[in-house]
């Protein structure tokens, strides 16, 4: 039988080149994928506020703190991380293990530590305070460690938690937030470009009220529960007498556990943290602002300051500046006019009234005309105060 | 010749002091000598500001006139020692323009006290002007300025207030000799340093009026002077402003003397107000500060149209103590005036009471200062105290003087006592001019 190696060669030639191309066409599908749902940020902030005071709501502390604590780890640095908290956990009176701040009741981690730094504490933590932090809005004189420098590619995570209702989130037992303001300040952020994409995650009851009424885009929520339903605490620590952490978030710390800087975890693994059978209460989630796809969003896209880092081998050479003089030149070059010139001190540096002072200094010497009108007038000075002894 | 000793003695003080600088550390830390107006440390920081290009008047540092800096700037750099002898020189000016004032005003007293002899009661002749007056009183006005403790203290300090009390006192050399164009060149010296001396315009067409050779209206005196007065005070303004060409020189350093933006503790009444003022009422009450400066020259003028040179007196006494950084050096000249009217002090109510007040107040000042900012015993309330003691005494001495002054006219036409009640002696109420 004669068979007709043709097209066999030419099959398996297809084959071949076809799963050479199958290959390339995959990493051509990444590199594609990644210009698509890749993320664009460069730089990644953290907002995380906890808005109970009192000893009686040391949860609602210890979940900032471990939040605050899986950020830093991830690699946020204090720099581009806000906390606001009361700060009145650590070193209470009622705290039989002062200077510390537990997120379990085995204290196998001390949340408060040496290292904190907590950027608005006591009552400073307020409605006003959190929205001028969020819309850039503050006096000129507040210090770098308050203002939230983001720009148009910064990755925000906002974190909040405490005591929460329908449609509102209480602040330091004296005020509320409304869904309704925090949504307009998330626009107003929006509009001035302080963040590319932003991640709201607030862990509070009837929680799903707080991101309702958000309009801005690329904003993804994620809520403890739903409305008309609590978030409730883990477990109590009988050593301190209080709850000691949130089941929300004690989920969600065990997760992030598992993430390490450069993991490829993805939102949608974040979403199944805490199913209802664990929480007890339902979390709720908003991505229909989101432009990306969620399975194709990355965890370390918010929780961690990864970069991506291009490494070449090109080079370049720097120009010597021509205006800077050359002092070892100065004192070789003794006929060059400019080396000699003495600068005036304060000259080196740019004054707003540096040109407004004319007196006797040593490039601008006073007109000569002055020095001619000053004697004519110290001689009639003194031609009138002999006159006047005299006569 | 006791004058001739006097200054000598006084050049003597002020040569010894300079040499001493546990001195002069400790004077140039009074507030009581030194304002931020007037103070040497300040203007030596100006200088260096000036020196490197930058521009000084803004800064909380040197206030004072553009000129003053040019000159001793210049003088620093060429010539260093003449610095004290300028402020010597200024203050043996100031002795020796005051011994020939009083001379000459004296004189002239005496002379129209002869002529209106018979406009004179009889039996007052106890508290007529004498000759003795006239060769004592000159001696005693020179060695009281050349060696009183406050101008001491002031030359020593070497603030700008010597400066002043020599344009003021050459001011009044001019006023008895009558000629115009030399007091309105002082009057515009002493303004262009303090702000507060044009109120003597008003006193300088009286004093013209009075003391010219040629007489003439005082419409047209006080036009003359005010015409002067522009005239020089555009020249120094011009020179002011050639010297540093930028306005904000030009009125930063009257800005500062209006608004009294610096509270540090001085004599004055100004810095404890200020400091406790809320800001809703600051320009109102630096508003009513201001006026009280300067409000009384006016019913002053009219009052004492035919004294002028005691007008002169008082006003430079009230500015003296109301102005926003009054020192000791601005009390220390018209204390050193008030032997001129010692044929009036007969009249005085309560000399030894404003006598005494002025003495406590001067030493307790320095005492309450450092109990305040050395030992921390004390408050500001304390120091506050001490200075409206001092105030107060200068007040009482002012109001004093004046009252002895005017009550002595009525009398040398009234004759020395008073009408008694109950008796036939009538009372007439007579304007006096």
């Amino acid at each position: 039988m004669h068979i007709n190696i043709t097209p066999l060669a030419f099959l398996l030639y297809i084959i071949s080149t076809s799963h050479a191309s199958l290959a390339k066409n995959t990493k051509v599908t990444q590199e594609v994928n990644k210009h698509f749902s890749g993320s664009s940020h460069t730089n990644n902030w953290a907002v995380l506020v906890c808005t109970s005071r009192f000893w009686f709501n040391y949860r609602h502390v210890a979940n900032a703190l471990s939040v605050y604590r899986s950020v830093k780890r991830l690699g946020i640095p204090d720099s581009q991380i806000i906390l606001m908290l009361a700060d009145d956990m650590a070193c209470n009176p009622r705290n039989p293990r002062p200077g510390k701040v537990y997120n379990n009741k085995d204290q196998a981690i001390d949340v408060y530590g040496s290292d904190v730094e907590v950027d608005y504490r006591g009552y400073e933590v307020t409605a006003e305070n959190f929205i001028r932090v969020l819309t850039g809005r503050l006096p000129a004189d507040a210090p770098r460690s308050k203002r939230l420098s983001t720009d148009d590619r910064s990755n925000i995570l906002v974190y909040m938690t405490g005591h929460g209702g329908e449609d509102f989130l209480k602040f330091q037992d004296a005020e509320e937030i409304s869904n309704v303001e925090l949504a307009d300040a998330f626009e107003q952020m929006w509009q001035r470009r302080r963040y590319h994409e932003l991640l709201f995650i607030i862990d509070t009851c009837q929680a799903v009220s707080m991101f309702k009424r958000f309009y801005s885009p690329n904003i993804m929520a994620i809520a403890s529960s739903q409305v008309g339903e609590d978030s409730l605490s883990h477990h109590v620590d009988p050593a301190i007498g209080v709850y000691i952490i949130d089941r929300y978030t004690y989920h969600l710390l065990e997760f992030l556990e598992r993430v390490s800087p450069g993991s490829k975890e993805t939102m949608e693994q974040l979403f199944k943290v805490c199913p209802k059978h664990q929480c007890i209460s339902t979390p709720g989630f908003s991505t229909h602002l989101f432009s990306r796809p969620i399975s194709r969003t990355l965890i370390s896209d918010f929780f961690g300051s990864v970069r991506d880092v291009d490494v070449t081998d090109w080079s370049f050479t720097a120009k010597p500046n021509p205006e800077v003089v050359d002092t070892n030149k100065r004192t070789k070059a003794s006929g060059n006019e400019s080396a000699n010139r003495r600068y005036s001190y304060s000259q080196q540096f740019v004054t707003k009234d540096s040109t407004s002072d004319r007196l006797g200094t040593v490039e601008n010497t006073p007109h000569p005309l002055v020095g001619i009108a000053s004697s004519i007038f110290l001689c009639l000075m003194v031609a009138t105060v002999m006159k006047t002894l005299i006569s | 010749m006791y004058e001739i000793c006097a200054l000598f003695v006084g050049i003597g003080l002020r040569m010894w002091l300079f040499r001493m600088p546990r001195v002069l550390l400790w004077i140039s830390s009074r507030p009581e000598i030194e304002t931020p107006l007037t103070s040497w440390g300040r203007l030596i920081e100006g200088e260096a500001l000036m020196r490197n290009s930058q521009s000084y008047q803004n800064k909380h540092s040197y206030h004072g006139s553009t000129l003053l800096l040019a000159l001793i700037s210049y003088l620093n750099l060429n010539a260093p020692f003449l610095v004290e002898i300028l402020f010597i020189a200024s203050d043996v000016i100031s002795a020796v323009a005051l011994y020939l004032f009083a001379q000459k005003f004296l004189r002239k007293e005496l002379k129209s006290q002869k002529e209106c002899k018979e406009k004179l009661f009889k039996g007052v002749s106890s508290i007529l002007i004498k000759p003795e007056h006239v060769s004592k009183v000159p001696t005693i006005i020179c060695a009281l300025y050349m060696c009183n403790p406050f101008s001491l203290a002031t030359c020593i300090s070497k603030s700008s207030v010597t400066f002043n009390n020599l344009f003021l006192a050459l001011f009044l050399l001019s006023a008895v000799q009558g000629s115009i164009w030399q007091m309105a060149f002082y009057v515009a010296l002493s303004t262009y340093e303090t702000l507060y001396p044009v109120q003597l315009l008003l006193a300088t067409g009286l004093c013209a009026w009075k003391y010219q050779e040629k007489p003439s209206t005082l419409k047209i005196c006080y036009l003359k002077s005010l015409a002067c007065f522009t005239f020089w005070m555009a020249l120094i303004l011009t020179l002011s402003f050639l010297c540093e060409p930028t306005t904000s020189s030009l009125l930063s350093h009257y800005k500062f003397i209006l608004s009294a933006p610096d509270q540090t503790p001085n004599v004055g009444v100004f810095w404890y107000f200020f400091t406790e003022v809320f800001d809703h009422f600051h320009t109102f009450f630096m508003c009513v500060f201001q006026i009280n400066v300067l409000i009384y020259s006016i019913p002053m003028s009219i009052k004492l149209k035919s004294h002028p040179v005691f007008l002169v007196f008082m006003l430079i006494a009230i500015t003296g103590i109301f102005k926003s950084y009054p020192s000791v050096g601005d009390a220390s000249l018209w204390l050193c005036l008030l032997p001129l009217w010692s044929h009036t002090f007969s009249y005085l109510r309560y000399p030894s009471v404003t006598g005494a007040m002025l003495l406590t107040s001067t030493i307790l000042c320095p005492v309450m200062w450092h109990m305040w900012i050395n030992a921390h015993s004390a408050n500001a309330n304390f120091y506050f105290a001490a200075t409206l003691a001092y105030t107060t005494a200068l007040v009482l001495i002012t109001t004093d003087t004046a009252m002895a002054y005017l009550n002595w006219h009525v009398r040398i036409r009234e004759g020395l006592k008073p009408c008694v009640a109950g008796t036939s002696e009538k009372a007439v109420l007579r304007l006096m001019n």
